[in-house]
């Protein structure tokens, strides 16, 4: 189309190559100085100096060299999220901090690059997490950095049981086609990194297997893409449920199994693995459009799966958009989980049957005055809670999983308000193993 | 042309004429009323006025920008220093605390962040508060699912698909959808999903309606996913470029939940 076609106006004509690169060169020249004036007039480059509460984690700071696990109990990450690494202003490159707890809530931070939800994991062998640059590995004798550059956003981790970790990162859509997320491998020492197909948010480590479930298959869709039983018929365009295992020491990749659940409702996180079984609640959506949270045990080995709907002695109801944050695990044949209102429900894995365990009145979720990351021990519940923009510091909590009971609350000297602003979003949290036996 | 992506109907290629003609009319009369008054509001615009909409849109280089004023030029019937002005003024609207485009701010430069939740429909639309380095720019996204956000990333990387849970922006947040029906929001989310994912960012909003996807900036994505697949306009005020708060703005989109 040219400017006739367009507006009946004759345009200020050609411009010759020649002319118009002269005339660019020299306009942006002076466009140039004048900026450089005005950012020198303005002060426009103190602007990037550290908020206050950036000042507060950096005062927090540890060296690399003298970082030690010490007597830390807990361990939560602060950091960038996606939008504000990549803005309308250009790449922004705002550090993370791996924050290290202890049980009188006394902390002390080590500086990392970027990473967008970071999940740090604790085992017996230690703590493991991830930047953009490098995988960490720190213990009780020090820190260990190995170089493994990947994409900014982290979508699970999970550790080893004989040492080492699992990071599954979102790399995004693929320029051929398909999605792919990157598998980060940290074992004995070494840190390398692969690309599957998929996007996954929930998982679940099963010896030293790691599988993921997803309805972001990416190229793995087109194995179903003509199954009328893994065909939506209320949403033609939606993808079933994908289970995939993402990292094995003897295999890789390998699709798994499909199972007719066609949306999103899968909360995001690590699930619990028992003799290869993945369990797990999903608010599923069936072929029919449907909804109905249920409680889903995957077989990893066959494919085959059962899922109940979620019963409740009461007329209870549950909210999808609460869903996406729950925190699971599995205790014998019961699943527990923490819901965004901060109750604690016991699911019988076999029949779907669910009753409430507890109350934490710590709530978390889109919606609510505070963020609470719950984690799960053995025989306790753990929770760091903020207050979005209150007096007073954030707190650390932990409840005896069985009763409720709160066994330690402690004050971590971080004011509420300076958590979940610019570039310190609180993401996830990581407790010593053995703490509670 | 990108692979695989559809070319433009028809119908939807003689509405955007249609537009361009009419943007381009206004211009013309508002030139003359101009000229008449004695203004000198059409005169050539001074390096000042290009400087001004190159620091309004920060990350855009000056070669850039001026290649971007020529092609905004041709396509429009405008001349050269007539898009500029017209991108200058319309850059300035949008630099107050709500703009999307803006001038170096005295506001905090930190804010408070919040989970975004899920969407009503697939195809909704978000926009937040955002400011970096004192730059209150804004940011406006599509929930490609009612659980799924896709967001843009930096040059060279694929963009991404993040899971609601533990999304967070500045507040405020507004969630929107567009006056139309389901199937249409679906089509414009699959289209964004399929075609305008991958892309670069761009860091241009004095011209980001043009054909090019090749780039794409938070409130081009969204206005490309509804305009090219469903014919759908949501710049609110017209003019070269589309920000984020046009979007919030428009008369098509109804907000249905804020968050502050």
């Amino acid at each position: 189309m040219n400017a006739l076609e367009a507006g009946g106006r004759k345009p200020s004509g050609p411009v010759r190559r020649s002319e118009r690169n002269t005339m660019v060169k020299g306009t942006a020249r002076r466009a140039i100085v004048v900026l450089s004036v005005a950012a020198a007039l303005t002060g426009c480059t103190a602007s990037d100096s550290p908020s206050d509460a950036q000042q507060l984690f950096d005062r927090a700071v540890v060296s690399d060299s003298e970082a030690r696990l010490g007597n830390a109990v807990m361990a939560f990450f602060v950091g960038p999220q996606n939008a504000e690494m990549y803005t309308a202003v250009g790449e922004v490159r705002k550090p993370g901090y791996l924050v290290l707890v202890d049980a009188d809530g006394s902390f002390r931070a080590v500086k990392t690059k970027r990473m967008d939800m970071m999940a740090p994991v604790w085992s017996s062998h230690g703590l493991y997490f991830a930047d953009e640059s490098s995988d960490y590995h720190l213990t009780a004798s020090g820190l260990t950095k190995m170089e493994n550059v990947k994409i900014t956003a982290q979508n699970l981790m999970f550790a080893l049981p004989k040492g080492g970790a699992i990071g599954i990162y979102n790399d995004g859509h693929s320029s051929g086609g398909g999605y792919s997320n990157q598998i980060g491998v940290v074992a004995q020492g070494r840190a390398r990194l692969y690309d599957v197909q998929g996007n996954y948010f929930t998982g679940a480590i099963c010896g030293d297997q790691v599988f993921g479930v997803t309805n972001r298959p990416g190229t793995h869709g087109s194995a179903v893409s003509k199954r009328p039983d893994m065909t939506s018929v209320a949403d033609p365009g939606a993808s079933p449920q994908l289970l995939t295992r993402l990292y094995s020491a003897g295999g890789g990749e390998k699709a798994v199994a499909w199972r007719p659940h066609f949306g999103g409702g899968t909360p995001a996180g690590p699930v619990p693995c028992r003799n290869n079984v993945i369990t797990f609640l999903s608010w599923d959506t069936g072929a029919d459009g449907r909804e109905q949270p249920k409680v889903v045990s995957w077989n990893t080995d066959t494919g085959d799966y059962r899922a109940y709907p979620l019963s409740f002695k009461d007329a209870m109801r549950l909210d999808p958009q609460d869903f996406g944050s729950v925190v699971q695990d599995l205790r014998d044949d019961e699943l527990h989980w923490a819901y965004a209102d901060g109750r604690v429900f016991s699911t019988d894995i076999a029949t779907g049957r669910t009753t409430v365990l507890f109350d934490t009145r710590l709530e978390t979720g889109a919606g609510r005055p505070m963020q609470t990351l719950f984690a799960f021990t053995a025989t306790q519940l753990h929770a760091l809670s903020t207050v979005h923009g209150a007096k007073g510091d954030i707190t650390y909590t932990v409840f005896n999983r069985t009763n409720g009971e709160v066994v330690r609350k402690v004050s971590v000297p971080i004011p509420n308000t300076g958590i979940n602003v610019s570039y310190l979003n609180l993401s996830r949290m990581a407790v010593r193993p053995g703490d509670d036996k | 042309m990108e692979r695989n992506e559809p070319t433009m109907p028809t119908q939807q290629l003689s509405s955007r004429i249609r537009s361009i003609g009419r943007l381009a009319g206004t211009f013309t009369a508002a030139a003359v009323l101009v000229v008449a008054s004695g203004s000198a509001a059409w005169s050539v615009p001074s390096d000042d006025a290009f400087a001004r909409l190159l620091e309004l849109n920060p990350g855009l280089s000056a070669v850039e920008l001026e290649g971007s004023m020529h092609e905004a030029a041709a396509v429009t019937g405008l001349t050269y220093e007539q898009a500029i002005t017209t991108a200058l003024e319309e850059a300035e609207r949008h630099a107050g605390p709500d703009g999307s485009a803006g001038a170096a701010s005295s506001s905090n430069p930190s804010c408070g962040q919040v989970e975004i939740g899920q969407s009503r429909y697939k195809g909704d639309i978000f926009w937040a508060s955002a400011s970096t380095y004192g730059v209150p720019h804004g940011h406006v996204g599509i929930y490609s699912e009612k659980t799924w956000i896709t967001e843009a990333r930096g040059s060279g990387q694929n963009s991404g698909e993040f899971y609601y849970s533990g999304r967070k922006y500045c507040k405020k947040i507004e969630k929107m959808d567009v006056n139309t029906t389901i199937t249409v929001q679906n089509t414009a989310a699959d289209y964004a999903s399929r075609y305008l994912i991958g892309k670069p960012y761009n860091s241009n909003f004095a011209w980001n309606k043009g054909g090019n996807i090749n780039t794409l900036n938070c409130s081009e994505l969204v206005y490309k996913a509804y305009k090219r697949s469903v014919n759908i306009d949501l710049d609110g005020d017209g003019g070269l470029g589309v920000y984020p708060s046009d979007i919030k703005n428009d008369s098509q989109t109804r907000t249905y939940q804020t968050i502050s």
